[in-house]
């Protein structure tokens, strides 16, 4: 019996999630199906609207699956809308990329972003990619409310496709958003539902989705899952990883060295991150590597390498118009060792001010300033108040544990 | 009378049987020098039969440091930088170094590196690890396409991998290394190599994933290896080890609707093989044949 030619739309993303699910390879499938390796190729690339009834049926039967699922419905129509497409380039527009990512180096994020608004009929695959990418952009600007917006968007579009490498990404935006607002056993379920999706995305998101959920971890108290997962980061990053991902988690592994109060491991791993900072000009690591050594000579008693550091630092951060709690709980710690502990007061009100939005933050730099605060026989009730209150709406119970054990005067 | 290149040719074709008298005869070597040239040449040997064969350290230092009073060495020339290079790598090995710091990003790469598959090769792999992970993030800080350390990282990798591959036990953190290896060998092949070393590479990686027992992921890299035979027409050899590891990937998993056109690729790449090509596969093949059989 000859089949009629009779074409289907194609679902590609549908096909290119079955063919990473099963394992299978492009050569491999086209041999089973009988075409050339091309065709394969052009279907899950999406160059290809239609495909054949007969190869839709042995696609079916190679890949397991019901012919229905291998093509598109309705709602699932590949290119957006005019009036999608104008939203995301207003979007981008307002948004200055230039400007605000030029001082760090996301030249080629700009570049990707400009040029995808230049395509005249948006695929619908493409737009959530922008948004995935416009997410990104926006977390490193630290602008939440866009994030939020940015991040919606991909997750319609990744659901619309059932685009599970775009899910991933959505995901780990969700996690950082969570996160952000203190939500942290949300952030750790969004990071293990990633985990989940590990066929279906590369080294390089698993490596920032163990990056992200170890420092999550570490500010939770959870020092050494938080180490467990960093050390992961490195091993994804070492296989398809760019040298500010490595620098970020050496970063973070220099923060654990000080929470584990091993002076030698955060020296040796704030050394490394920065030397990968330098070489890329990733300036915004460079100077959280200076605060980091400042932090590990202040412990040291070394007074004047730490100031060196401090300065290069906040000066640093200040030139790129940065203020975040994380930065000035370091500078409040950093003179509180060092004894200057006005400028340490300084320092934390800033941060408390700044950290508003971020609880988990925001509970650390209190944490400081109720340190300092006793040092000065200041009145630190409040401050340790206001920590506690904040690590436990994080759910962050090892860290109110701990705090309790320590020898100040908890309320 | 041997001549230098003569004697370097067989040193390498029998240093793995016998490394012990290759070293017995370097002295010959260093006695047949006949240019400034010969010097580098004659160290990468000294480095590699004292270094990964036998786990001489002093021995191979003081070797390396006696060819600076040869007298056709050259300061300022490669034979310098190389010999410096190989003392650092031995005294690197032997735990006796602390900083590189004086050597370029480059020859820190080489050094760490090199230094990795000589103690990995005494057994000592989280030393190995670390080095080779150093070795990686330096390497992470920018090379050009064309400097020798993409070469010294491909080749660590692979033998890394290799090394591993062959321990009858190996715990969760060598099985990490061990596809941390294999995937960087092929991740630095491709910035030098062509697609014979895309083969080779992928089949690094699928052998590597079926001894850490992850069959879905080393019938991938069998595809990828085979893919890349089909698509630049490669030699007879390269498809029978692709079809090979995609045959055994498909026994680990137990497919034999798999495994038996996979075999049936390998006995037809076997067929157009040449007679020393087949002589040395042809326990591989029987190997297989017999598991595929009894599937």
């Amino acid at each position: 019996m000859t089949l009629t030619i009779d074409p289907q739309p194609l679902n590609s993303i549908f096909l290119k999630n079955r063919i990473i699910e099963l394992g299978l390879k492009q050569w491999w499938l086209a041999e089973q199906i009988g075409v050339d390796r091309k065709t394969v190729n052009r279907w899950l690339r999406g160059q290809v609207k239609s495909i054949q009834k007969e190869n839709l049926i042995a696609l079916s039967k190679v890949l397991d699956c019901e012919t229905r699922e291998l093509t598109l419905t309705d709602h699932q129509s590949h290119t957006a809308n005019s009036e999608d497409q104008k939203t995301a380039a207003e979007l981008i527009t307002a948004s200055s990329l230039m400007e605000k990512l030029g001082p760090v180096g996301e030249w080629n994020v700009i570049e990707s972003l400009l040029k995808s608004t230049l395509v005249p009929e948006l695929p619908l695959y493409v737009l959530g990619e922008l948004y995935s990418q416009l997410t990104i952009v926006s977390w490193r600007q630290s602008k939440i409310p866009q994030v939020e917006i940015y991040n919606k968007k991909t997750k319609e579009i990744a659901s619309k496709l059932n685009d599970k490498a775009l899910i991933a990404k959505a995901l780990l935006s969700e996690a950082n958003i969570f996160s952000w607002r203190g939500e942290c056993r949300k952030s750790i379920e969004c990071s293990k539902s990633i985990f989940s999706l590990e066929r279906f995305i590369g080294p390089k998101l698993m490596g920032s989705t163990h990056s992200n959920l170890g420092g999550l971890l570490y500010e939770m108290g959870e020092i050494d899952l938080g180490l467990f997962h960093v050390d992961k980061s490195i091993f994804y990053f070492l296989i398809d990883g760019t040298a500010l991902n490595l620098s970020i988690s050496h970063c973070h592994l220099a923060i654990i060295g000080l929470h584990k109060n091993d002076l030698q491991m955060a020296e040796a791993h704030a050394v490394k991150s920065q030397d990968l900072a330098l070489a890329i000009d990733f300036r915004r690591g460079v100077y959280m590597a200076n605060l980091i050594l400042a932090n590990v000579q202040a412990a040291k008693g070394l007074i004047s390498d730490s100031v060196m550091n401090l300065y290069k630092g906040i000066e640093g951060f200040k030139s790129l118009k940065v203020e975040e709690g994380l930065n000035y709980e370091f500078a409040g710690r950093i003179c509180r060792l060092n004894g200057k502990l006005e400028e340490s007061l300084t320092y934390l009100n800033k941060g408390v001010g700044v950290s508003n939005e971020f609880p988990l933050y925001q509970a650390a730099v209190y944490l400081e300033l109720a340190l300092t605060q006793q040092k000065l026989q200041l009145d630190h009730r409040n401050s340790i108040q206001q920590s506690l209150r904040l690590f436990d709406k994080c759910e962050a119970t090892t860290k109110v544990d701990f705090i309790k054990s320590m020898s100040l005067d908890v309320p | 009378m041997m001549t230098f290149d003569e004697y370097i040719k067989k040193s390498w074709n029998d240093h793995a049987t016998d490394a012990k008298g290759v070293y017995n005869t370097l002295g010959l070597g260093v006695a047949l020098i006949s240019k400034n040239d010969d010097i580098p040449v004659l160290a990468r040997l000294i480095n590699h039969v004292c270094g990964d064969h036998l786990g001489l350290w002093s021995e191979g230092i003081e070797k390396l440091q006696d060819l600076t009073t040869h007298p056709l060495y050259v300061k300022g020339t490669e034979s310098q930088l190389s010999i410096q290079r190989l003392v650092a790598t031995l005294k690197l090995s032997a735990d006796a170094v602390t900083s590189l710091k004086a050597f370029s990003l480059s020859d820190q790469i080489r050094i760490y590196a090199l230094a990795s598959g000589q103690i990995m090769e005494r057994g000592e792999a989280a030393r190995s690890k670390d080095y080779f992970i150093r070795s990686l993030e330096l390497a992470m800080e920018g090379l050009t396409k064309e400097d020798p350390a993409n070469r010294a990282l491909a080749i660590t990798g692979y033998n890394l991998a290799c090394t591993l591959e062959e321990k009858n036990h190996r715990s969760q953190e060598e099985r990490e290394l061990m596809i941390l290896a294999a995937k960087n060998s092929l991740k630095y092949w491709q910035v030098i190599g062509g697609p014979d070393e895309t083969a080779v590479g992928e089949y690094r990686i699928s052998q590597s994933y079926l001894k850490a027992g992850q069959t879905v992921e080393a019938f991938e890299h069998a595809q990828q290896s085979i893919e890349a035979c089909i698509e630049y027409n490669l030699t007879p050899i390269n498809h029978f080890y692709g079809y090979e590891t995609l045959a055994m990937a498909e026994i680990q998993r137990a497919i034999r609707d798999g495994a038996v056109p996979a075999f049936k690729k390998m006995e037809e790449s076997y067929s157009i093989l040449n007679e020393d090509e087949k002589l040395k596969v042809l326990p591989t093949l029987n190997r297989i044949r017999a598991t595929v059989v009894s599937l």
